[in-house]
Order: structure tokens, then C-alpha cells, then sequence
């Protein structure tokens, strides 16, 4: 029996809230699949979406993202360099999402200073690699993903190898002096830099194209940014996240994005939005 | 766009580098803190305020023969580190002057170049220097860089 006809094989039907029939592949018969196919789990139900067959693991995404988004979602990769505050809520967000691969670093281990926004952060992982967090909470969220995490503090050569398979970098650096090397790193490999950074209350999502307008000709380089003062706390930092995320997935799923050569700015203190067109 | 030397159109800098040459702010090559305009700029609402507003130049009193100046009632929002310089009666700030400019919103906040490291009026990039017209909104921002 081919995979086509195992995965049609397996699949129940069943009815969404909304009253649309579907079928869906549970996780399980997914699972068996791959065992029996010799196959990555993810490749099993990007071949359910393919026969417009759902993968129960992301039955909610449904019609947010149509099976055949669902299905490029599974067959891309995502880089994301930083797992701190913005970068473990990414990481969350897109392996819940169902991007298939997530090549990751960041070369950190927690301090108790994080506790209180990081995600990948808890009490019992204090002076352990941030890396080993996100493999750990992505393997546990959804196994069916591909994420590497590198416990490493990538230089230029390193984040080129990093992107190298991407559609898409995610910038979810701390501090400035590695985003731009970041940034050009991605106009290298022609794909597009998803970024953000947070201060307090406030904070800004841009996606970079390359070629595309130089954000840092307006963002940057105090020596002393607002967040020395004001610190992270986690509403904005998941706000900022999310936003990101959402971006990353848009450009993931083949869809234009939102922010080419514009800058989201969120402030929670009066709950407002700018955007800002650059360039 | 705040007066760092490469602009939109440049050529992007070279990859070799693992230590780009990350363009400076305003604070840390632009021009000096302009002198506060006192009695120019008042934030709507305050004291000064107060009274009701006269005739830019009253009866006997001979107008100035240089460019007339105007009065112009902008809205400003200062984030992060900045708030500081929010006005207290809120975000309208009236300016007069012949051409007010950022810099004369800026020097009526009381808030030093030095601080600012983004400036948009109207949801794009602006500078110290950009003219500033009758209900024009400016957000002065200080480096985010946190993550």
C-alpha cells in the first residue's frame, strides 16, 4: 500500500465546530506511518494535507491556513537566532504552528533575571543552556517537529550556516551588536529578517527584505538602550513576539508580509500601535 | 533619516566584518541641544494657558518684518525611557515661530538630541530639522534593543 492510500486508510471523518466534514489524521496513525514509512512525521502529514486531509495536531489552524499552506508551513524552516524572552515565545509559537524545521541558537544559559518573561526560562533550568531548553520544550510540544538549537553565539559565519536551508531568519537577538550582522546575513541569502526589540512598555516588529530599506539608520546605537533602565517584562516581550511570529508565518506559508520596509511600534503603557513606513 | 551617515539608498555594507560599524544615533554625533525657547512652546492645557489666547500681534504693537511666524498645534508621544518628557496636560503641544521644527518641539519637552534615537512624524522617519505643520503627530523614541 502507498503512503497516499495508508493515509486515507487511517483518517476519520469528523466535523468542525462550524459544521465543514473533514478527515482527519490523528497523531498515532501519523506516528505509525512514519514508523512504517520510514519517514519524518511531518512529512506524513504534510502528505495528509496534500489529500486535503487534516492533521489533528493542527485542526484548530484550520481555515486559518489551507491545507495546502498547512502542508508548506510543515515543509519549511525557520532560523532563529535567539531563544531569551522573544526568541522561546517564537520558538513556540512556530513549532504549535507547525513549521516543520527550526534551526536555532543561542548561546546563553539562564539567569534568575529571566524568570520573569522568558518561556524556555523555569526555576529548575537556572545556569543550563537556553539551547537545551528549546529543544527540550519543542520536543515536547510537538515531536513532530525538526528543530536543532545550537548552544552557541553565532558570528557571521555562523548565522550564514544558520540560515543557509531558511526561508526566513527571526532576529530575537538581545542588544545591537549582532542584529545587523544578522541582518546581513539574511540580505545574503535573500530571505527576509523578521525583528523586534522590547523595552519596557514598549517595542517594535519590522520584517527587512533584502535590499530593502536600512532600519538600523533609524534604530540605531545608544550605548545605553532604554531596556538598561526600564528592563523586559513578559506582556511586552510576548506581544512583540507574537507579532514577530505572526510575520515569520505569513513569509513561511508563502504569503506577502505585512512589515516589508515598515516598523510596528506597540507601547502598552496607553495600548497603542504605529506603523511606520521606512525608506 | 536621524543623521547617521548612510542612507536608504546605500550600498549595504560589506559581510566581513563581525563588528559592523553600527551607525550612531543623533545623540552621539548630532548637533547640540538647541536653547530652550522659553515662552515659545507650552504644552495645551497647562497654566500658561490659562488665559484665553490673543491676537498673535495686538493692536499698536508693529509686527515683526522678518518671516511671520506661526502657530502650529502637534501631537507627541515620547515612549520607553522617554516618557519623562510626555507633557503632563497630555500629548498636544502648541509651537509658534516662523517654521517650527522638530527641534523646537524637542527643546520644549525639555528633551535633550542626545536621548532621541528615532523620530517619526506622521508614521515615517524624521529628523531634528524636519518642519513641523498643524496637526502633525511626532514620536520620539530612545534605543530598544532588549530581547
Amino acid at each position: 500500500m502507498d503512503l497516499s492510500r495508508a493515509i486515507a486508510s487511517r483518517a476519520v471523518p469528523a466535523t468542525l465546530p462550524d459544521g465543514t466534514p473533514v478527515r482527519v489524521l490523528a497523531g498515532p496513525q501519523a506516528a505509525a506511518l512514519a514508523r512504517e514509512f520510514a519517514l519524518p512525521a511531518r512529512e506524513v502529514d504534510a502528505n495528509a494535507l496534500d489529500a486535503g486531509i487534516l492533521p489533528g495536531r493542527y485542526l484548530r489552524n484550520f481555515t486559518a491556513y489551507s491545507p495546502a499552506e498547512q502542508a508548506r508551513l510543515l515543509r519549511s524552516t525557520a532560523a532563529l537566532v535567539g531563544l531569551g524572552g522573544l526568541g522561546g515565545t517564537v520558538l513556540e509559537i512556530l513549532v504549535r504552528t507547525g513549521v516543520g524545521t527550526i534551526v536555532a541558537a543561542d548561546g546563553d544559559a539562564f539567569e534568575e533575571s529571566n524568570l520573569n518573561r522568558q518561556l524556555l526560562a523555569e526555576d529548575d533550568r537556572l545556569d543550563r543552556p537556553k539551547a537545551e531548553a528549546a529543544l527540550a520544550r519543542a520536543a515536547a510540544v510537538n515531536p513532530t517537529a525538526t528543530v536543532t538549537a545550537q548552544a552557541a553565539f553565532l558570528d557571521a559565519a555562523g548565522m550564514a550556516a544558520c540560515l543557509a536551508g531558511a526561508q526566513v531568519a527571526v532576529d530575537a537577538l538581545g542588544g545591537l551588536t549582532d542584529r545587523p550582522v544578522l541582518a546581513r546575513a539574511a540580505a545574503a541569502r535573500g530571505i527576509a529578517l523578521v525583528t523586534a526589540a522590547v523595552a519596557g512598555d514598549t517595542g517594535y516588529v519590522a520584517t527587512v527584505l533584502p535590499g530593502g530599506p536600512a532600519l538600523w539608520d533609524i534604530l540605531g546605537g545608544s550605548a545605553d538602550p532604554a531596556e538598561n533602565a526600564l528592563g523586559c517584562q513578559a506582556a511586552g516581550v510576548t506581544v512583540a513576539a507574537g507579532l514577530q511570529a505572526a510575520e515569520a508565518l505569513r513569509l513561511l506559508a508563502g504569503r506577502p508580509p505585512r512589515l516589508a520596509g515598515k516598523m510596528l511600534i506597540v507601547d502598552l503603557s496607553d495600548m497603542s500601535f504605529e506603523t511606520v513606513t521606512l525608506g | 533619516m536621524t543623521g547617521s551617515p548612510s542612507s536608504p539608498g546605500a550600498p549595504a555594507p560589506p559581510v566581513s566584518s563581525d563588528r559592523p560599524d553600527f551607525p550612531a544615533g543623533p545623540g552621539a554625533d548630532g548637533p547640540p541641544d538647541p536653547p530652550r525657547k522659553a515662552g515659545l512652546a507650552v504644552p495645551v492645557g497647562s497654566a500658561d494657558l490659562a488665559a484665553p489666547v490673543g491676537p498673535m500681534f495686538p493692536a499698536g504693537r508693529a509686527a515683526p518684518s522678518g518671516p511671520v511666524a506661526v502657530t502650529v498645534t502637534v501631537t507627541v508621544k515620547c515612549l520607553a525611557t522617554l516618557a519623562a518628557f510626555q507633557p503632563a496636560s497630555g500629548s498636544a503641544v502648541r509651537l509658534s515661530g516662523a517654521a517650527p521644527r522638530v527641534a523646537d518641539l524637542a527643546a520644549a519637552l525639555g528633551l535633550p538630541a542626545a536621548k532621541i534615537t528615532t523620530i517619526l512624524r506622521n508614521g515615517a522617519p524624521a529628523t531634528q530639522d524636519t518642519s513641523l505643520a498643524d496637526g502633525d503627530a511626532v514620536t520620539f523614541l530612545p534605543t530598544l534593543s532588549g530581547g
